[in-house]
């Protein structure tokens, strides 16, 4: 993971709207990467992006350099993800949202859609580690960090994301060549 | 057998993946796969999702920036006043390697004055009475920086300054280095302030050759501020430039050095550390990309004996401990003793300044201070009988409906805000003080964008004193308001599995696990202590050591002590191990925490800006 420049951060910290626009530029694909995971569709992954980031601006004062920026930022994104995870779950099942939204393709090949649909199968306890780790690249450390666990639960959890979605690939996979 | 030997292996499989395992069981995870065919297809199928995860996360996003941007902007209107915005970055300086200094000898200020005496105290008081004098000035400054970026050997510049108090101030700072390449952007910055209006302009970019992430185009920006608060911390007006107010009187931390001549004119030199000559070192740079300074670098100041004007100041690398560490992750490369920053005055006087100077542009992003000025303070608005002597200024209504009132002499001012609408939010460091009326207050020292800070708070009327005025004249203010203080609720915060309480100071040392340092930098005391108790973490107490008048590096020092935790916890943040006489102690650089465990009591200090050696000086005094 590319940290920011620590006097990027800095200036951002002072309100400085260029600085932080810098730090959209470089995070916000990852961040978008993990709203889309932790929520499964990407409009509300867009909605839940801007939230982190406006609160992330809100906040950066707050930020005392005491974890990196991305572990920082993605807790907050994380954060905003689960809340809406929550609030969705008041209101009706997020699959039924995810029903009835246009969903905008983000992965072409067939085996991403396969595993994209793997990864959003699993329990979120799973689902969060792996995506963090896999596709944000972020050290089990650091994932403990944000998720408030120790070291070794994400490493059991990453192990088990990875394996049952093997699991699915594999039997997806046995089943396409019974059908064929 | 062999199964239960692969069901235990195959986490340890997904960890090596990562890089996550340790030497040992990585061989032996290796010396396992070599064997087992059964492993080796589990292990590809884990390596085929981890790299199906990871070309899939190199699709293409949408591009939010501009929504989110759009958004940002409008909260920052919404929340301006709230922000610290200092347009400026941490630390620089500027200046020209020949710089002689031509100083207006006929139209010095106070000249009829007989040269004046070197100690410390007196020259707090002198320069407290020069910046209460002050009416208008005008300076010119060379600048050198070093060591920043690696590939400029240093930059030069040339800034001017023009002042009229209280509240209208010009800077202009003109970047005269040559760059490697034409597309670096020139370090220009231009403020402008009057008493309603405040005005920046700024490079727009960062080098990208420099700081690869810094994506943004090149140009200028520029912001400004209407309807503005009188002495509005957002809006700096950096008058340290001037007479280094903040710089002498606040922390009295500075050595005098000698008393000598400096381009005709008879000077004092101090010494101090940068974390103390902040407001002074950084005057001059409110705004664009500078290099930043080690809190304990010492800086040397060449005081104009009649005035108090800086004539010269350069900031040097020290030798504390800690520093070469902070210099790796700020990627500097400081030569110990080499000048990093050097500015020298090319002249200075107090020229009448005409009103066209002060004329504020309008332009770039808006913010309003929402800030409704009127004639007269309101019948009902609670006011000090006693203002240290300082004459009305501004009064006005803010846009949340808070009545704010001023008064000013020179460069001296006092602020009261008042509100009967919302709860006070004071941090739990705040310094809890009985006042010679009777009532309580708390107080916070003065720090890098605010000054020094009383709050009052009686039933639903909170009043909010700011000043750039002396601890013991703030609190003389807050004691000559006619409202009695109520002391704060202890809990700070109260829920079914935790407590946070605010414990009376003197009682802290009584209890049996708290121990107090013998060792802290002058100026610092204990201001408060906090209790945390949960039914996860345990106890610990938190003892808050602040600045008496002024901290511009952070807020204070943190020693915490906790009896329910038992050991360090491993941690990915950058760390260092260190010796504390026979005990070992880890050092969050990030965080600037020294932590170890001492006859079965967890204990940290926190220091701010990664002052190493000052958190080991504590820390020893604790064992």
């Amino acid at each position: 993971m590319h940290e920011p420049h620590p006097q990027v951060v800095a200036k951002a910290r002072r309100g400085d709207p260029v600085a932080f626009e810098s730090l959209v530029h470089s995070f916000q694909g990852d961040v978008w990467r993990l709203c889309f995971h932790l929520l499964g569709n990407s409009a509300m992954a867009d909605d839940v992006t801007q939230d982190a980031f406006v609160r992330a601006f809100r906040f950066l004062h707050r930020y005392r350099g005491d974890s990196k920026f991305s572990t920082w930022l993605f807790s907050i994104a994380r954060n905003c993800a689960l809340d809406e995870v929550r609030r969705n779950q008041r209101r009706r099942k997020v699959t039924d949202i995810i029903e009835a939204q246009p969903e905008r393709a983000p992965v072409r090949t067939e085996l991403g859609i396969e595993v994209r649909e793997a990864v959003t199968s699993l329990p979120l306890q799973l689902r969060e580690p792996l995506v963090m780790i896999d596709i944000l690249g972020q050290s089990y450390a650091e994932v403990a960090e944000t998720m408030g666990i120790p070291v070794g639960t994400v490493k059991s959890r990453v192990h088990r994301a990875r394996d049952t979605v093997a699991r699915v690939l594999t039997d997806e996979i046995q089943e396409g060549n019974h059908e064929s | 057998m062999k199964a239960d030997i692969c069901d235990a292996l195959r986490a340890d499989i997904s960890a090596r993946l990562d890089g996550e395992l340790d030497e040992r069981s990585s061989v032996a995870v290796g010396d396992h796969l070599e064997t087992c065919a059964s492993c080796r297809a589990y292990e590809r199928d884990l390596r085929r999702v981890r790299s199906a995860l990871r070309v899939q996360s190199a699709e293409s996003v949408p591009d939010l920036s501009d929504s989110i941007m759009a958004q940002v902007r409008s909260e920052q209107v919404r929340f301006a006043h709230r922000r610290e915005w200092r347009a400026g970055a941490r630390i620089a300086a500027v200046a020209a390697v020949v710089a002689a200094l031509m100083v207006l000898a006929t139209s010095l200020p106070f000249s009829e004055r007989q040269p004046q005496s070197a100690s410390a105290s007196q020259i707090i008081e002198q320069v407290r009475t020069a910046a209460q004098d002050l009416s208008t000035y005008r300076a010119s400054f060379s600048i050198v920086e070093r060591g920043f970026p690696a590939q400029v050997d240093q930059r030069r510049f040339s800034a001017q300054v023009v002042f009229q108090a209280p509240e209208r101030f010009r800077l202009k700072v003109r970047d005269l280095t040559t760059y490697p390449d034409p597309r670096w952007p020139a370090n220009d910055v231009d403020l402008i302030a009057g008493p309603n209006r405040w005005w920046i302009e700024q490079p727009h970019t960062c080098p990208v050759e420099v700081l690869l992430e810094c994506s943004v185009p090149q140009g200028t920006s520029e912001r400004t501020v209407v309807a503005r608060q009188p002495f509005d911390g957002t809006s700096t007006l950096p008058t340290d430039i001037i007479v280094p107010l903040e710089t002498l009187a606040s922390s009295g931390n500075f050595e005098v050095l000698e008393r000598g001549r400096i381009a005709d004119r008879q000077a004092i030199r101090v010494q101090m550390a940068f974390k103390e000559a902040l407001p002074l070192v950084t005057a001059l740079q409110p705004a664009g990309l500078w290099r930043s300074f080690h809190p304990l670098d010492p800086v040397d100041i060449w005081l104009d004996e009649q005035t108090w004007f800086p004539l010269r100041f350069e900031v040097r690398a020290g030798t504390a401990r800690g520093r070469s560490s902070w210099a790796r992750m700020e990627r500097y490369d400081d030569r110990a003793g080499a000048t990093l920053l050097e500015v020298r005055a090319r002249r200075f006087a107090p020229d009448p300044i005409g009103r066209r100077v002060f004329s504020v542009p309008k332009d770039g992003t808006i913010r309003s201070g929402e800030f409704d000025e009127v004639a007269e303070p309101g019948k009902r608005w609670l006011q000090p009988n006693y203002v240290a002597g300082l004459d009305p200024h501004r009064f006005g209504r803010t846009g949340d409906n808070r009545w704010v009132m001023s008064w000013s002499s020179g460069m001296t001012w006092l602020k009261l805000t008042g509100t009967t609408s919302s709860d006070p939010v004071l941090p739990a460091s705040a310094e809890e003080v009985r006042l010679d009326n009777g009532g309580w207050a708390y107080y916070q020292p003065a720090t890098e964008t605010l000054k020094r800070r009383v709050e009052v708070n009686a039933g639903d009327r909170h009043l909010y004193l700011e000043s750039n005025l002396s601890r013991a004249e703030l609190l003389a203010v807050a004691s000559s308001l006619e409202m009695n203080g109520e002391r704060l609720p202890r809990d700070i915060a109260r829920t079914k599995k935790s407590t946070v309480r605010r414990l009376d100071i003197v009682t802290v040392a009584d209890i049996g696990f708290v121990k107090e340092p013998a060792e802290l930098p002058d100026g610092y005391r204990p201001s408060a202590a906090v209790l945390s108790k949960s039914k996860t973490s345990g106890k610990s107490i938190t003892v808050y050591y602040r600045g008496l008048e002024a901290e511009y590096d952070g807020d204070g020092i943190r020693v915490s002590h906790s009896p329910s935790i038992k050991t360090i916890v491993p941690t990915s943040e950058t760390s260092q191990l260190y010796d504390l006489d026979g005990v070992e102690a880890r050092w969050l650089l990030n965080r600037g925490q020294l932590e170890w465990i001492d006859d079965g009591v967890y204990r940290s200090v926190t220091v701010p800006s990664g002052d190493l050696a000052t958190a080991y000086l504590i820390a020893r005094s604790l064992r």
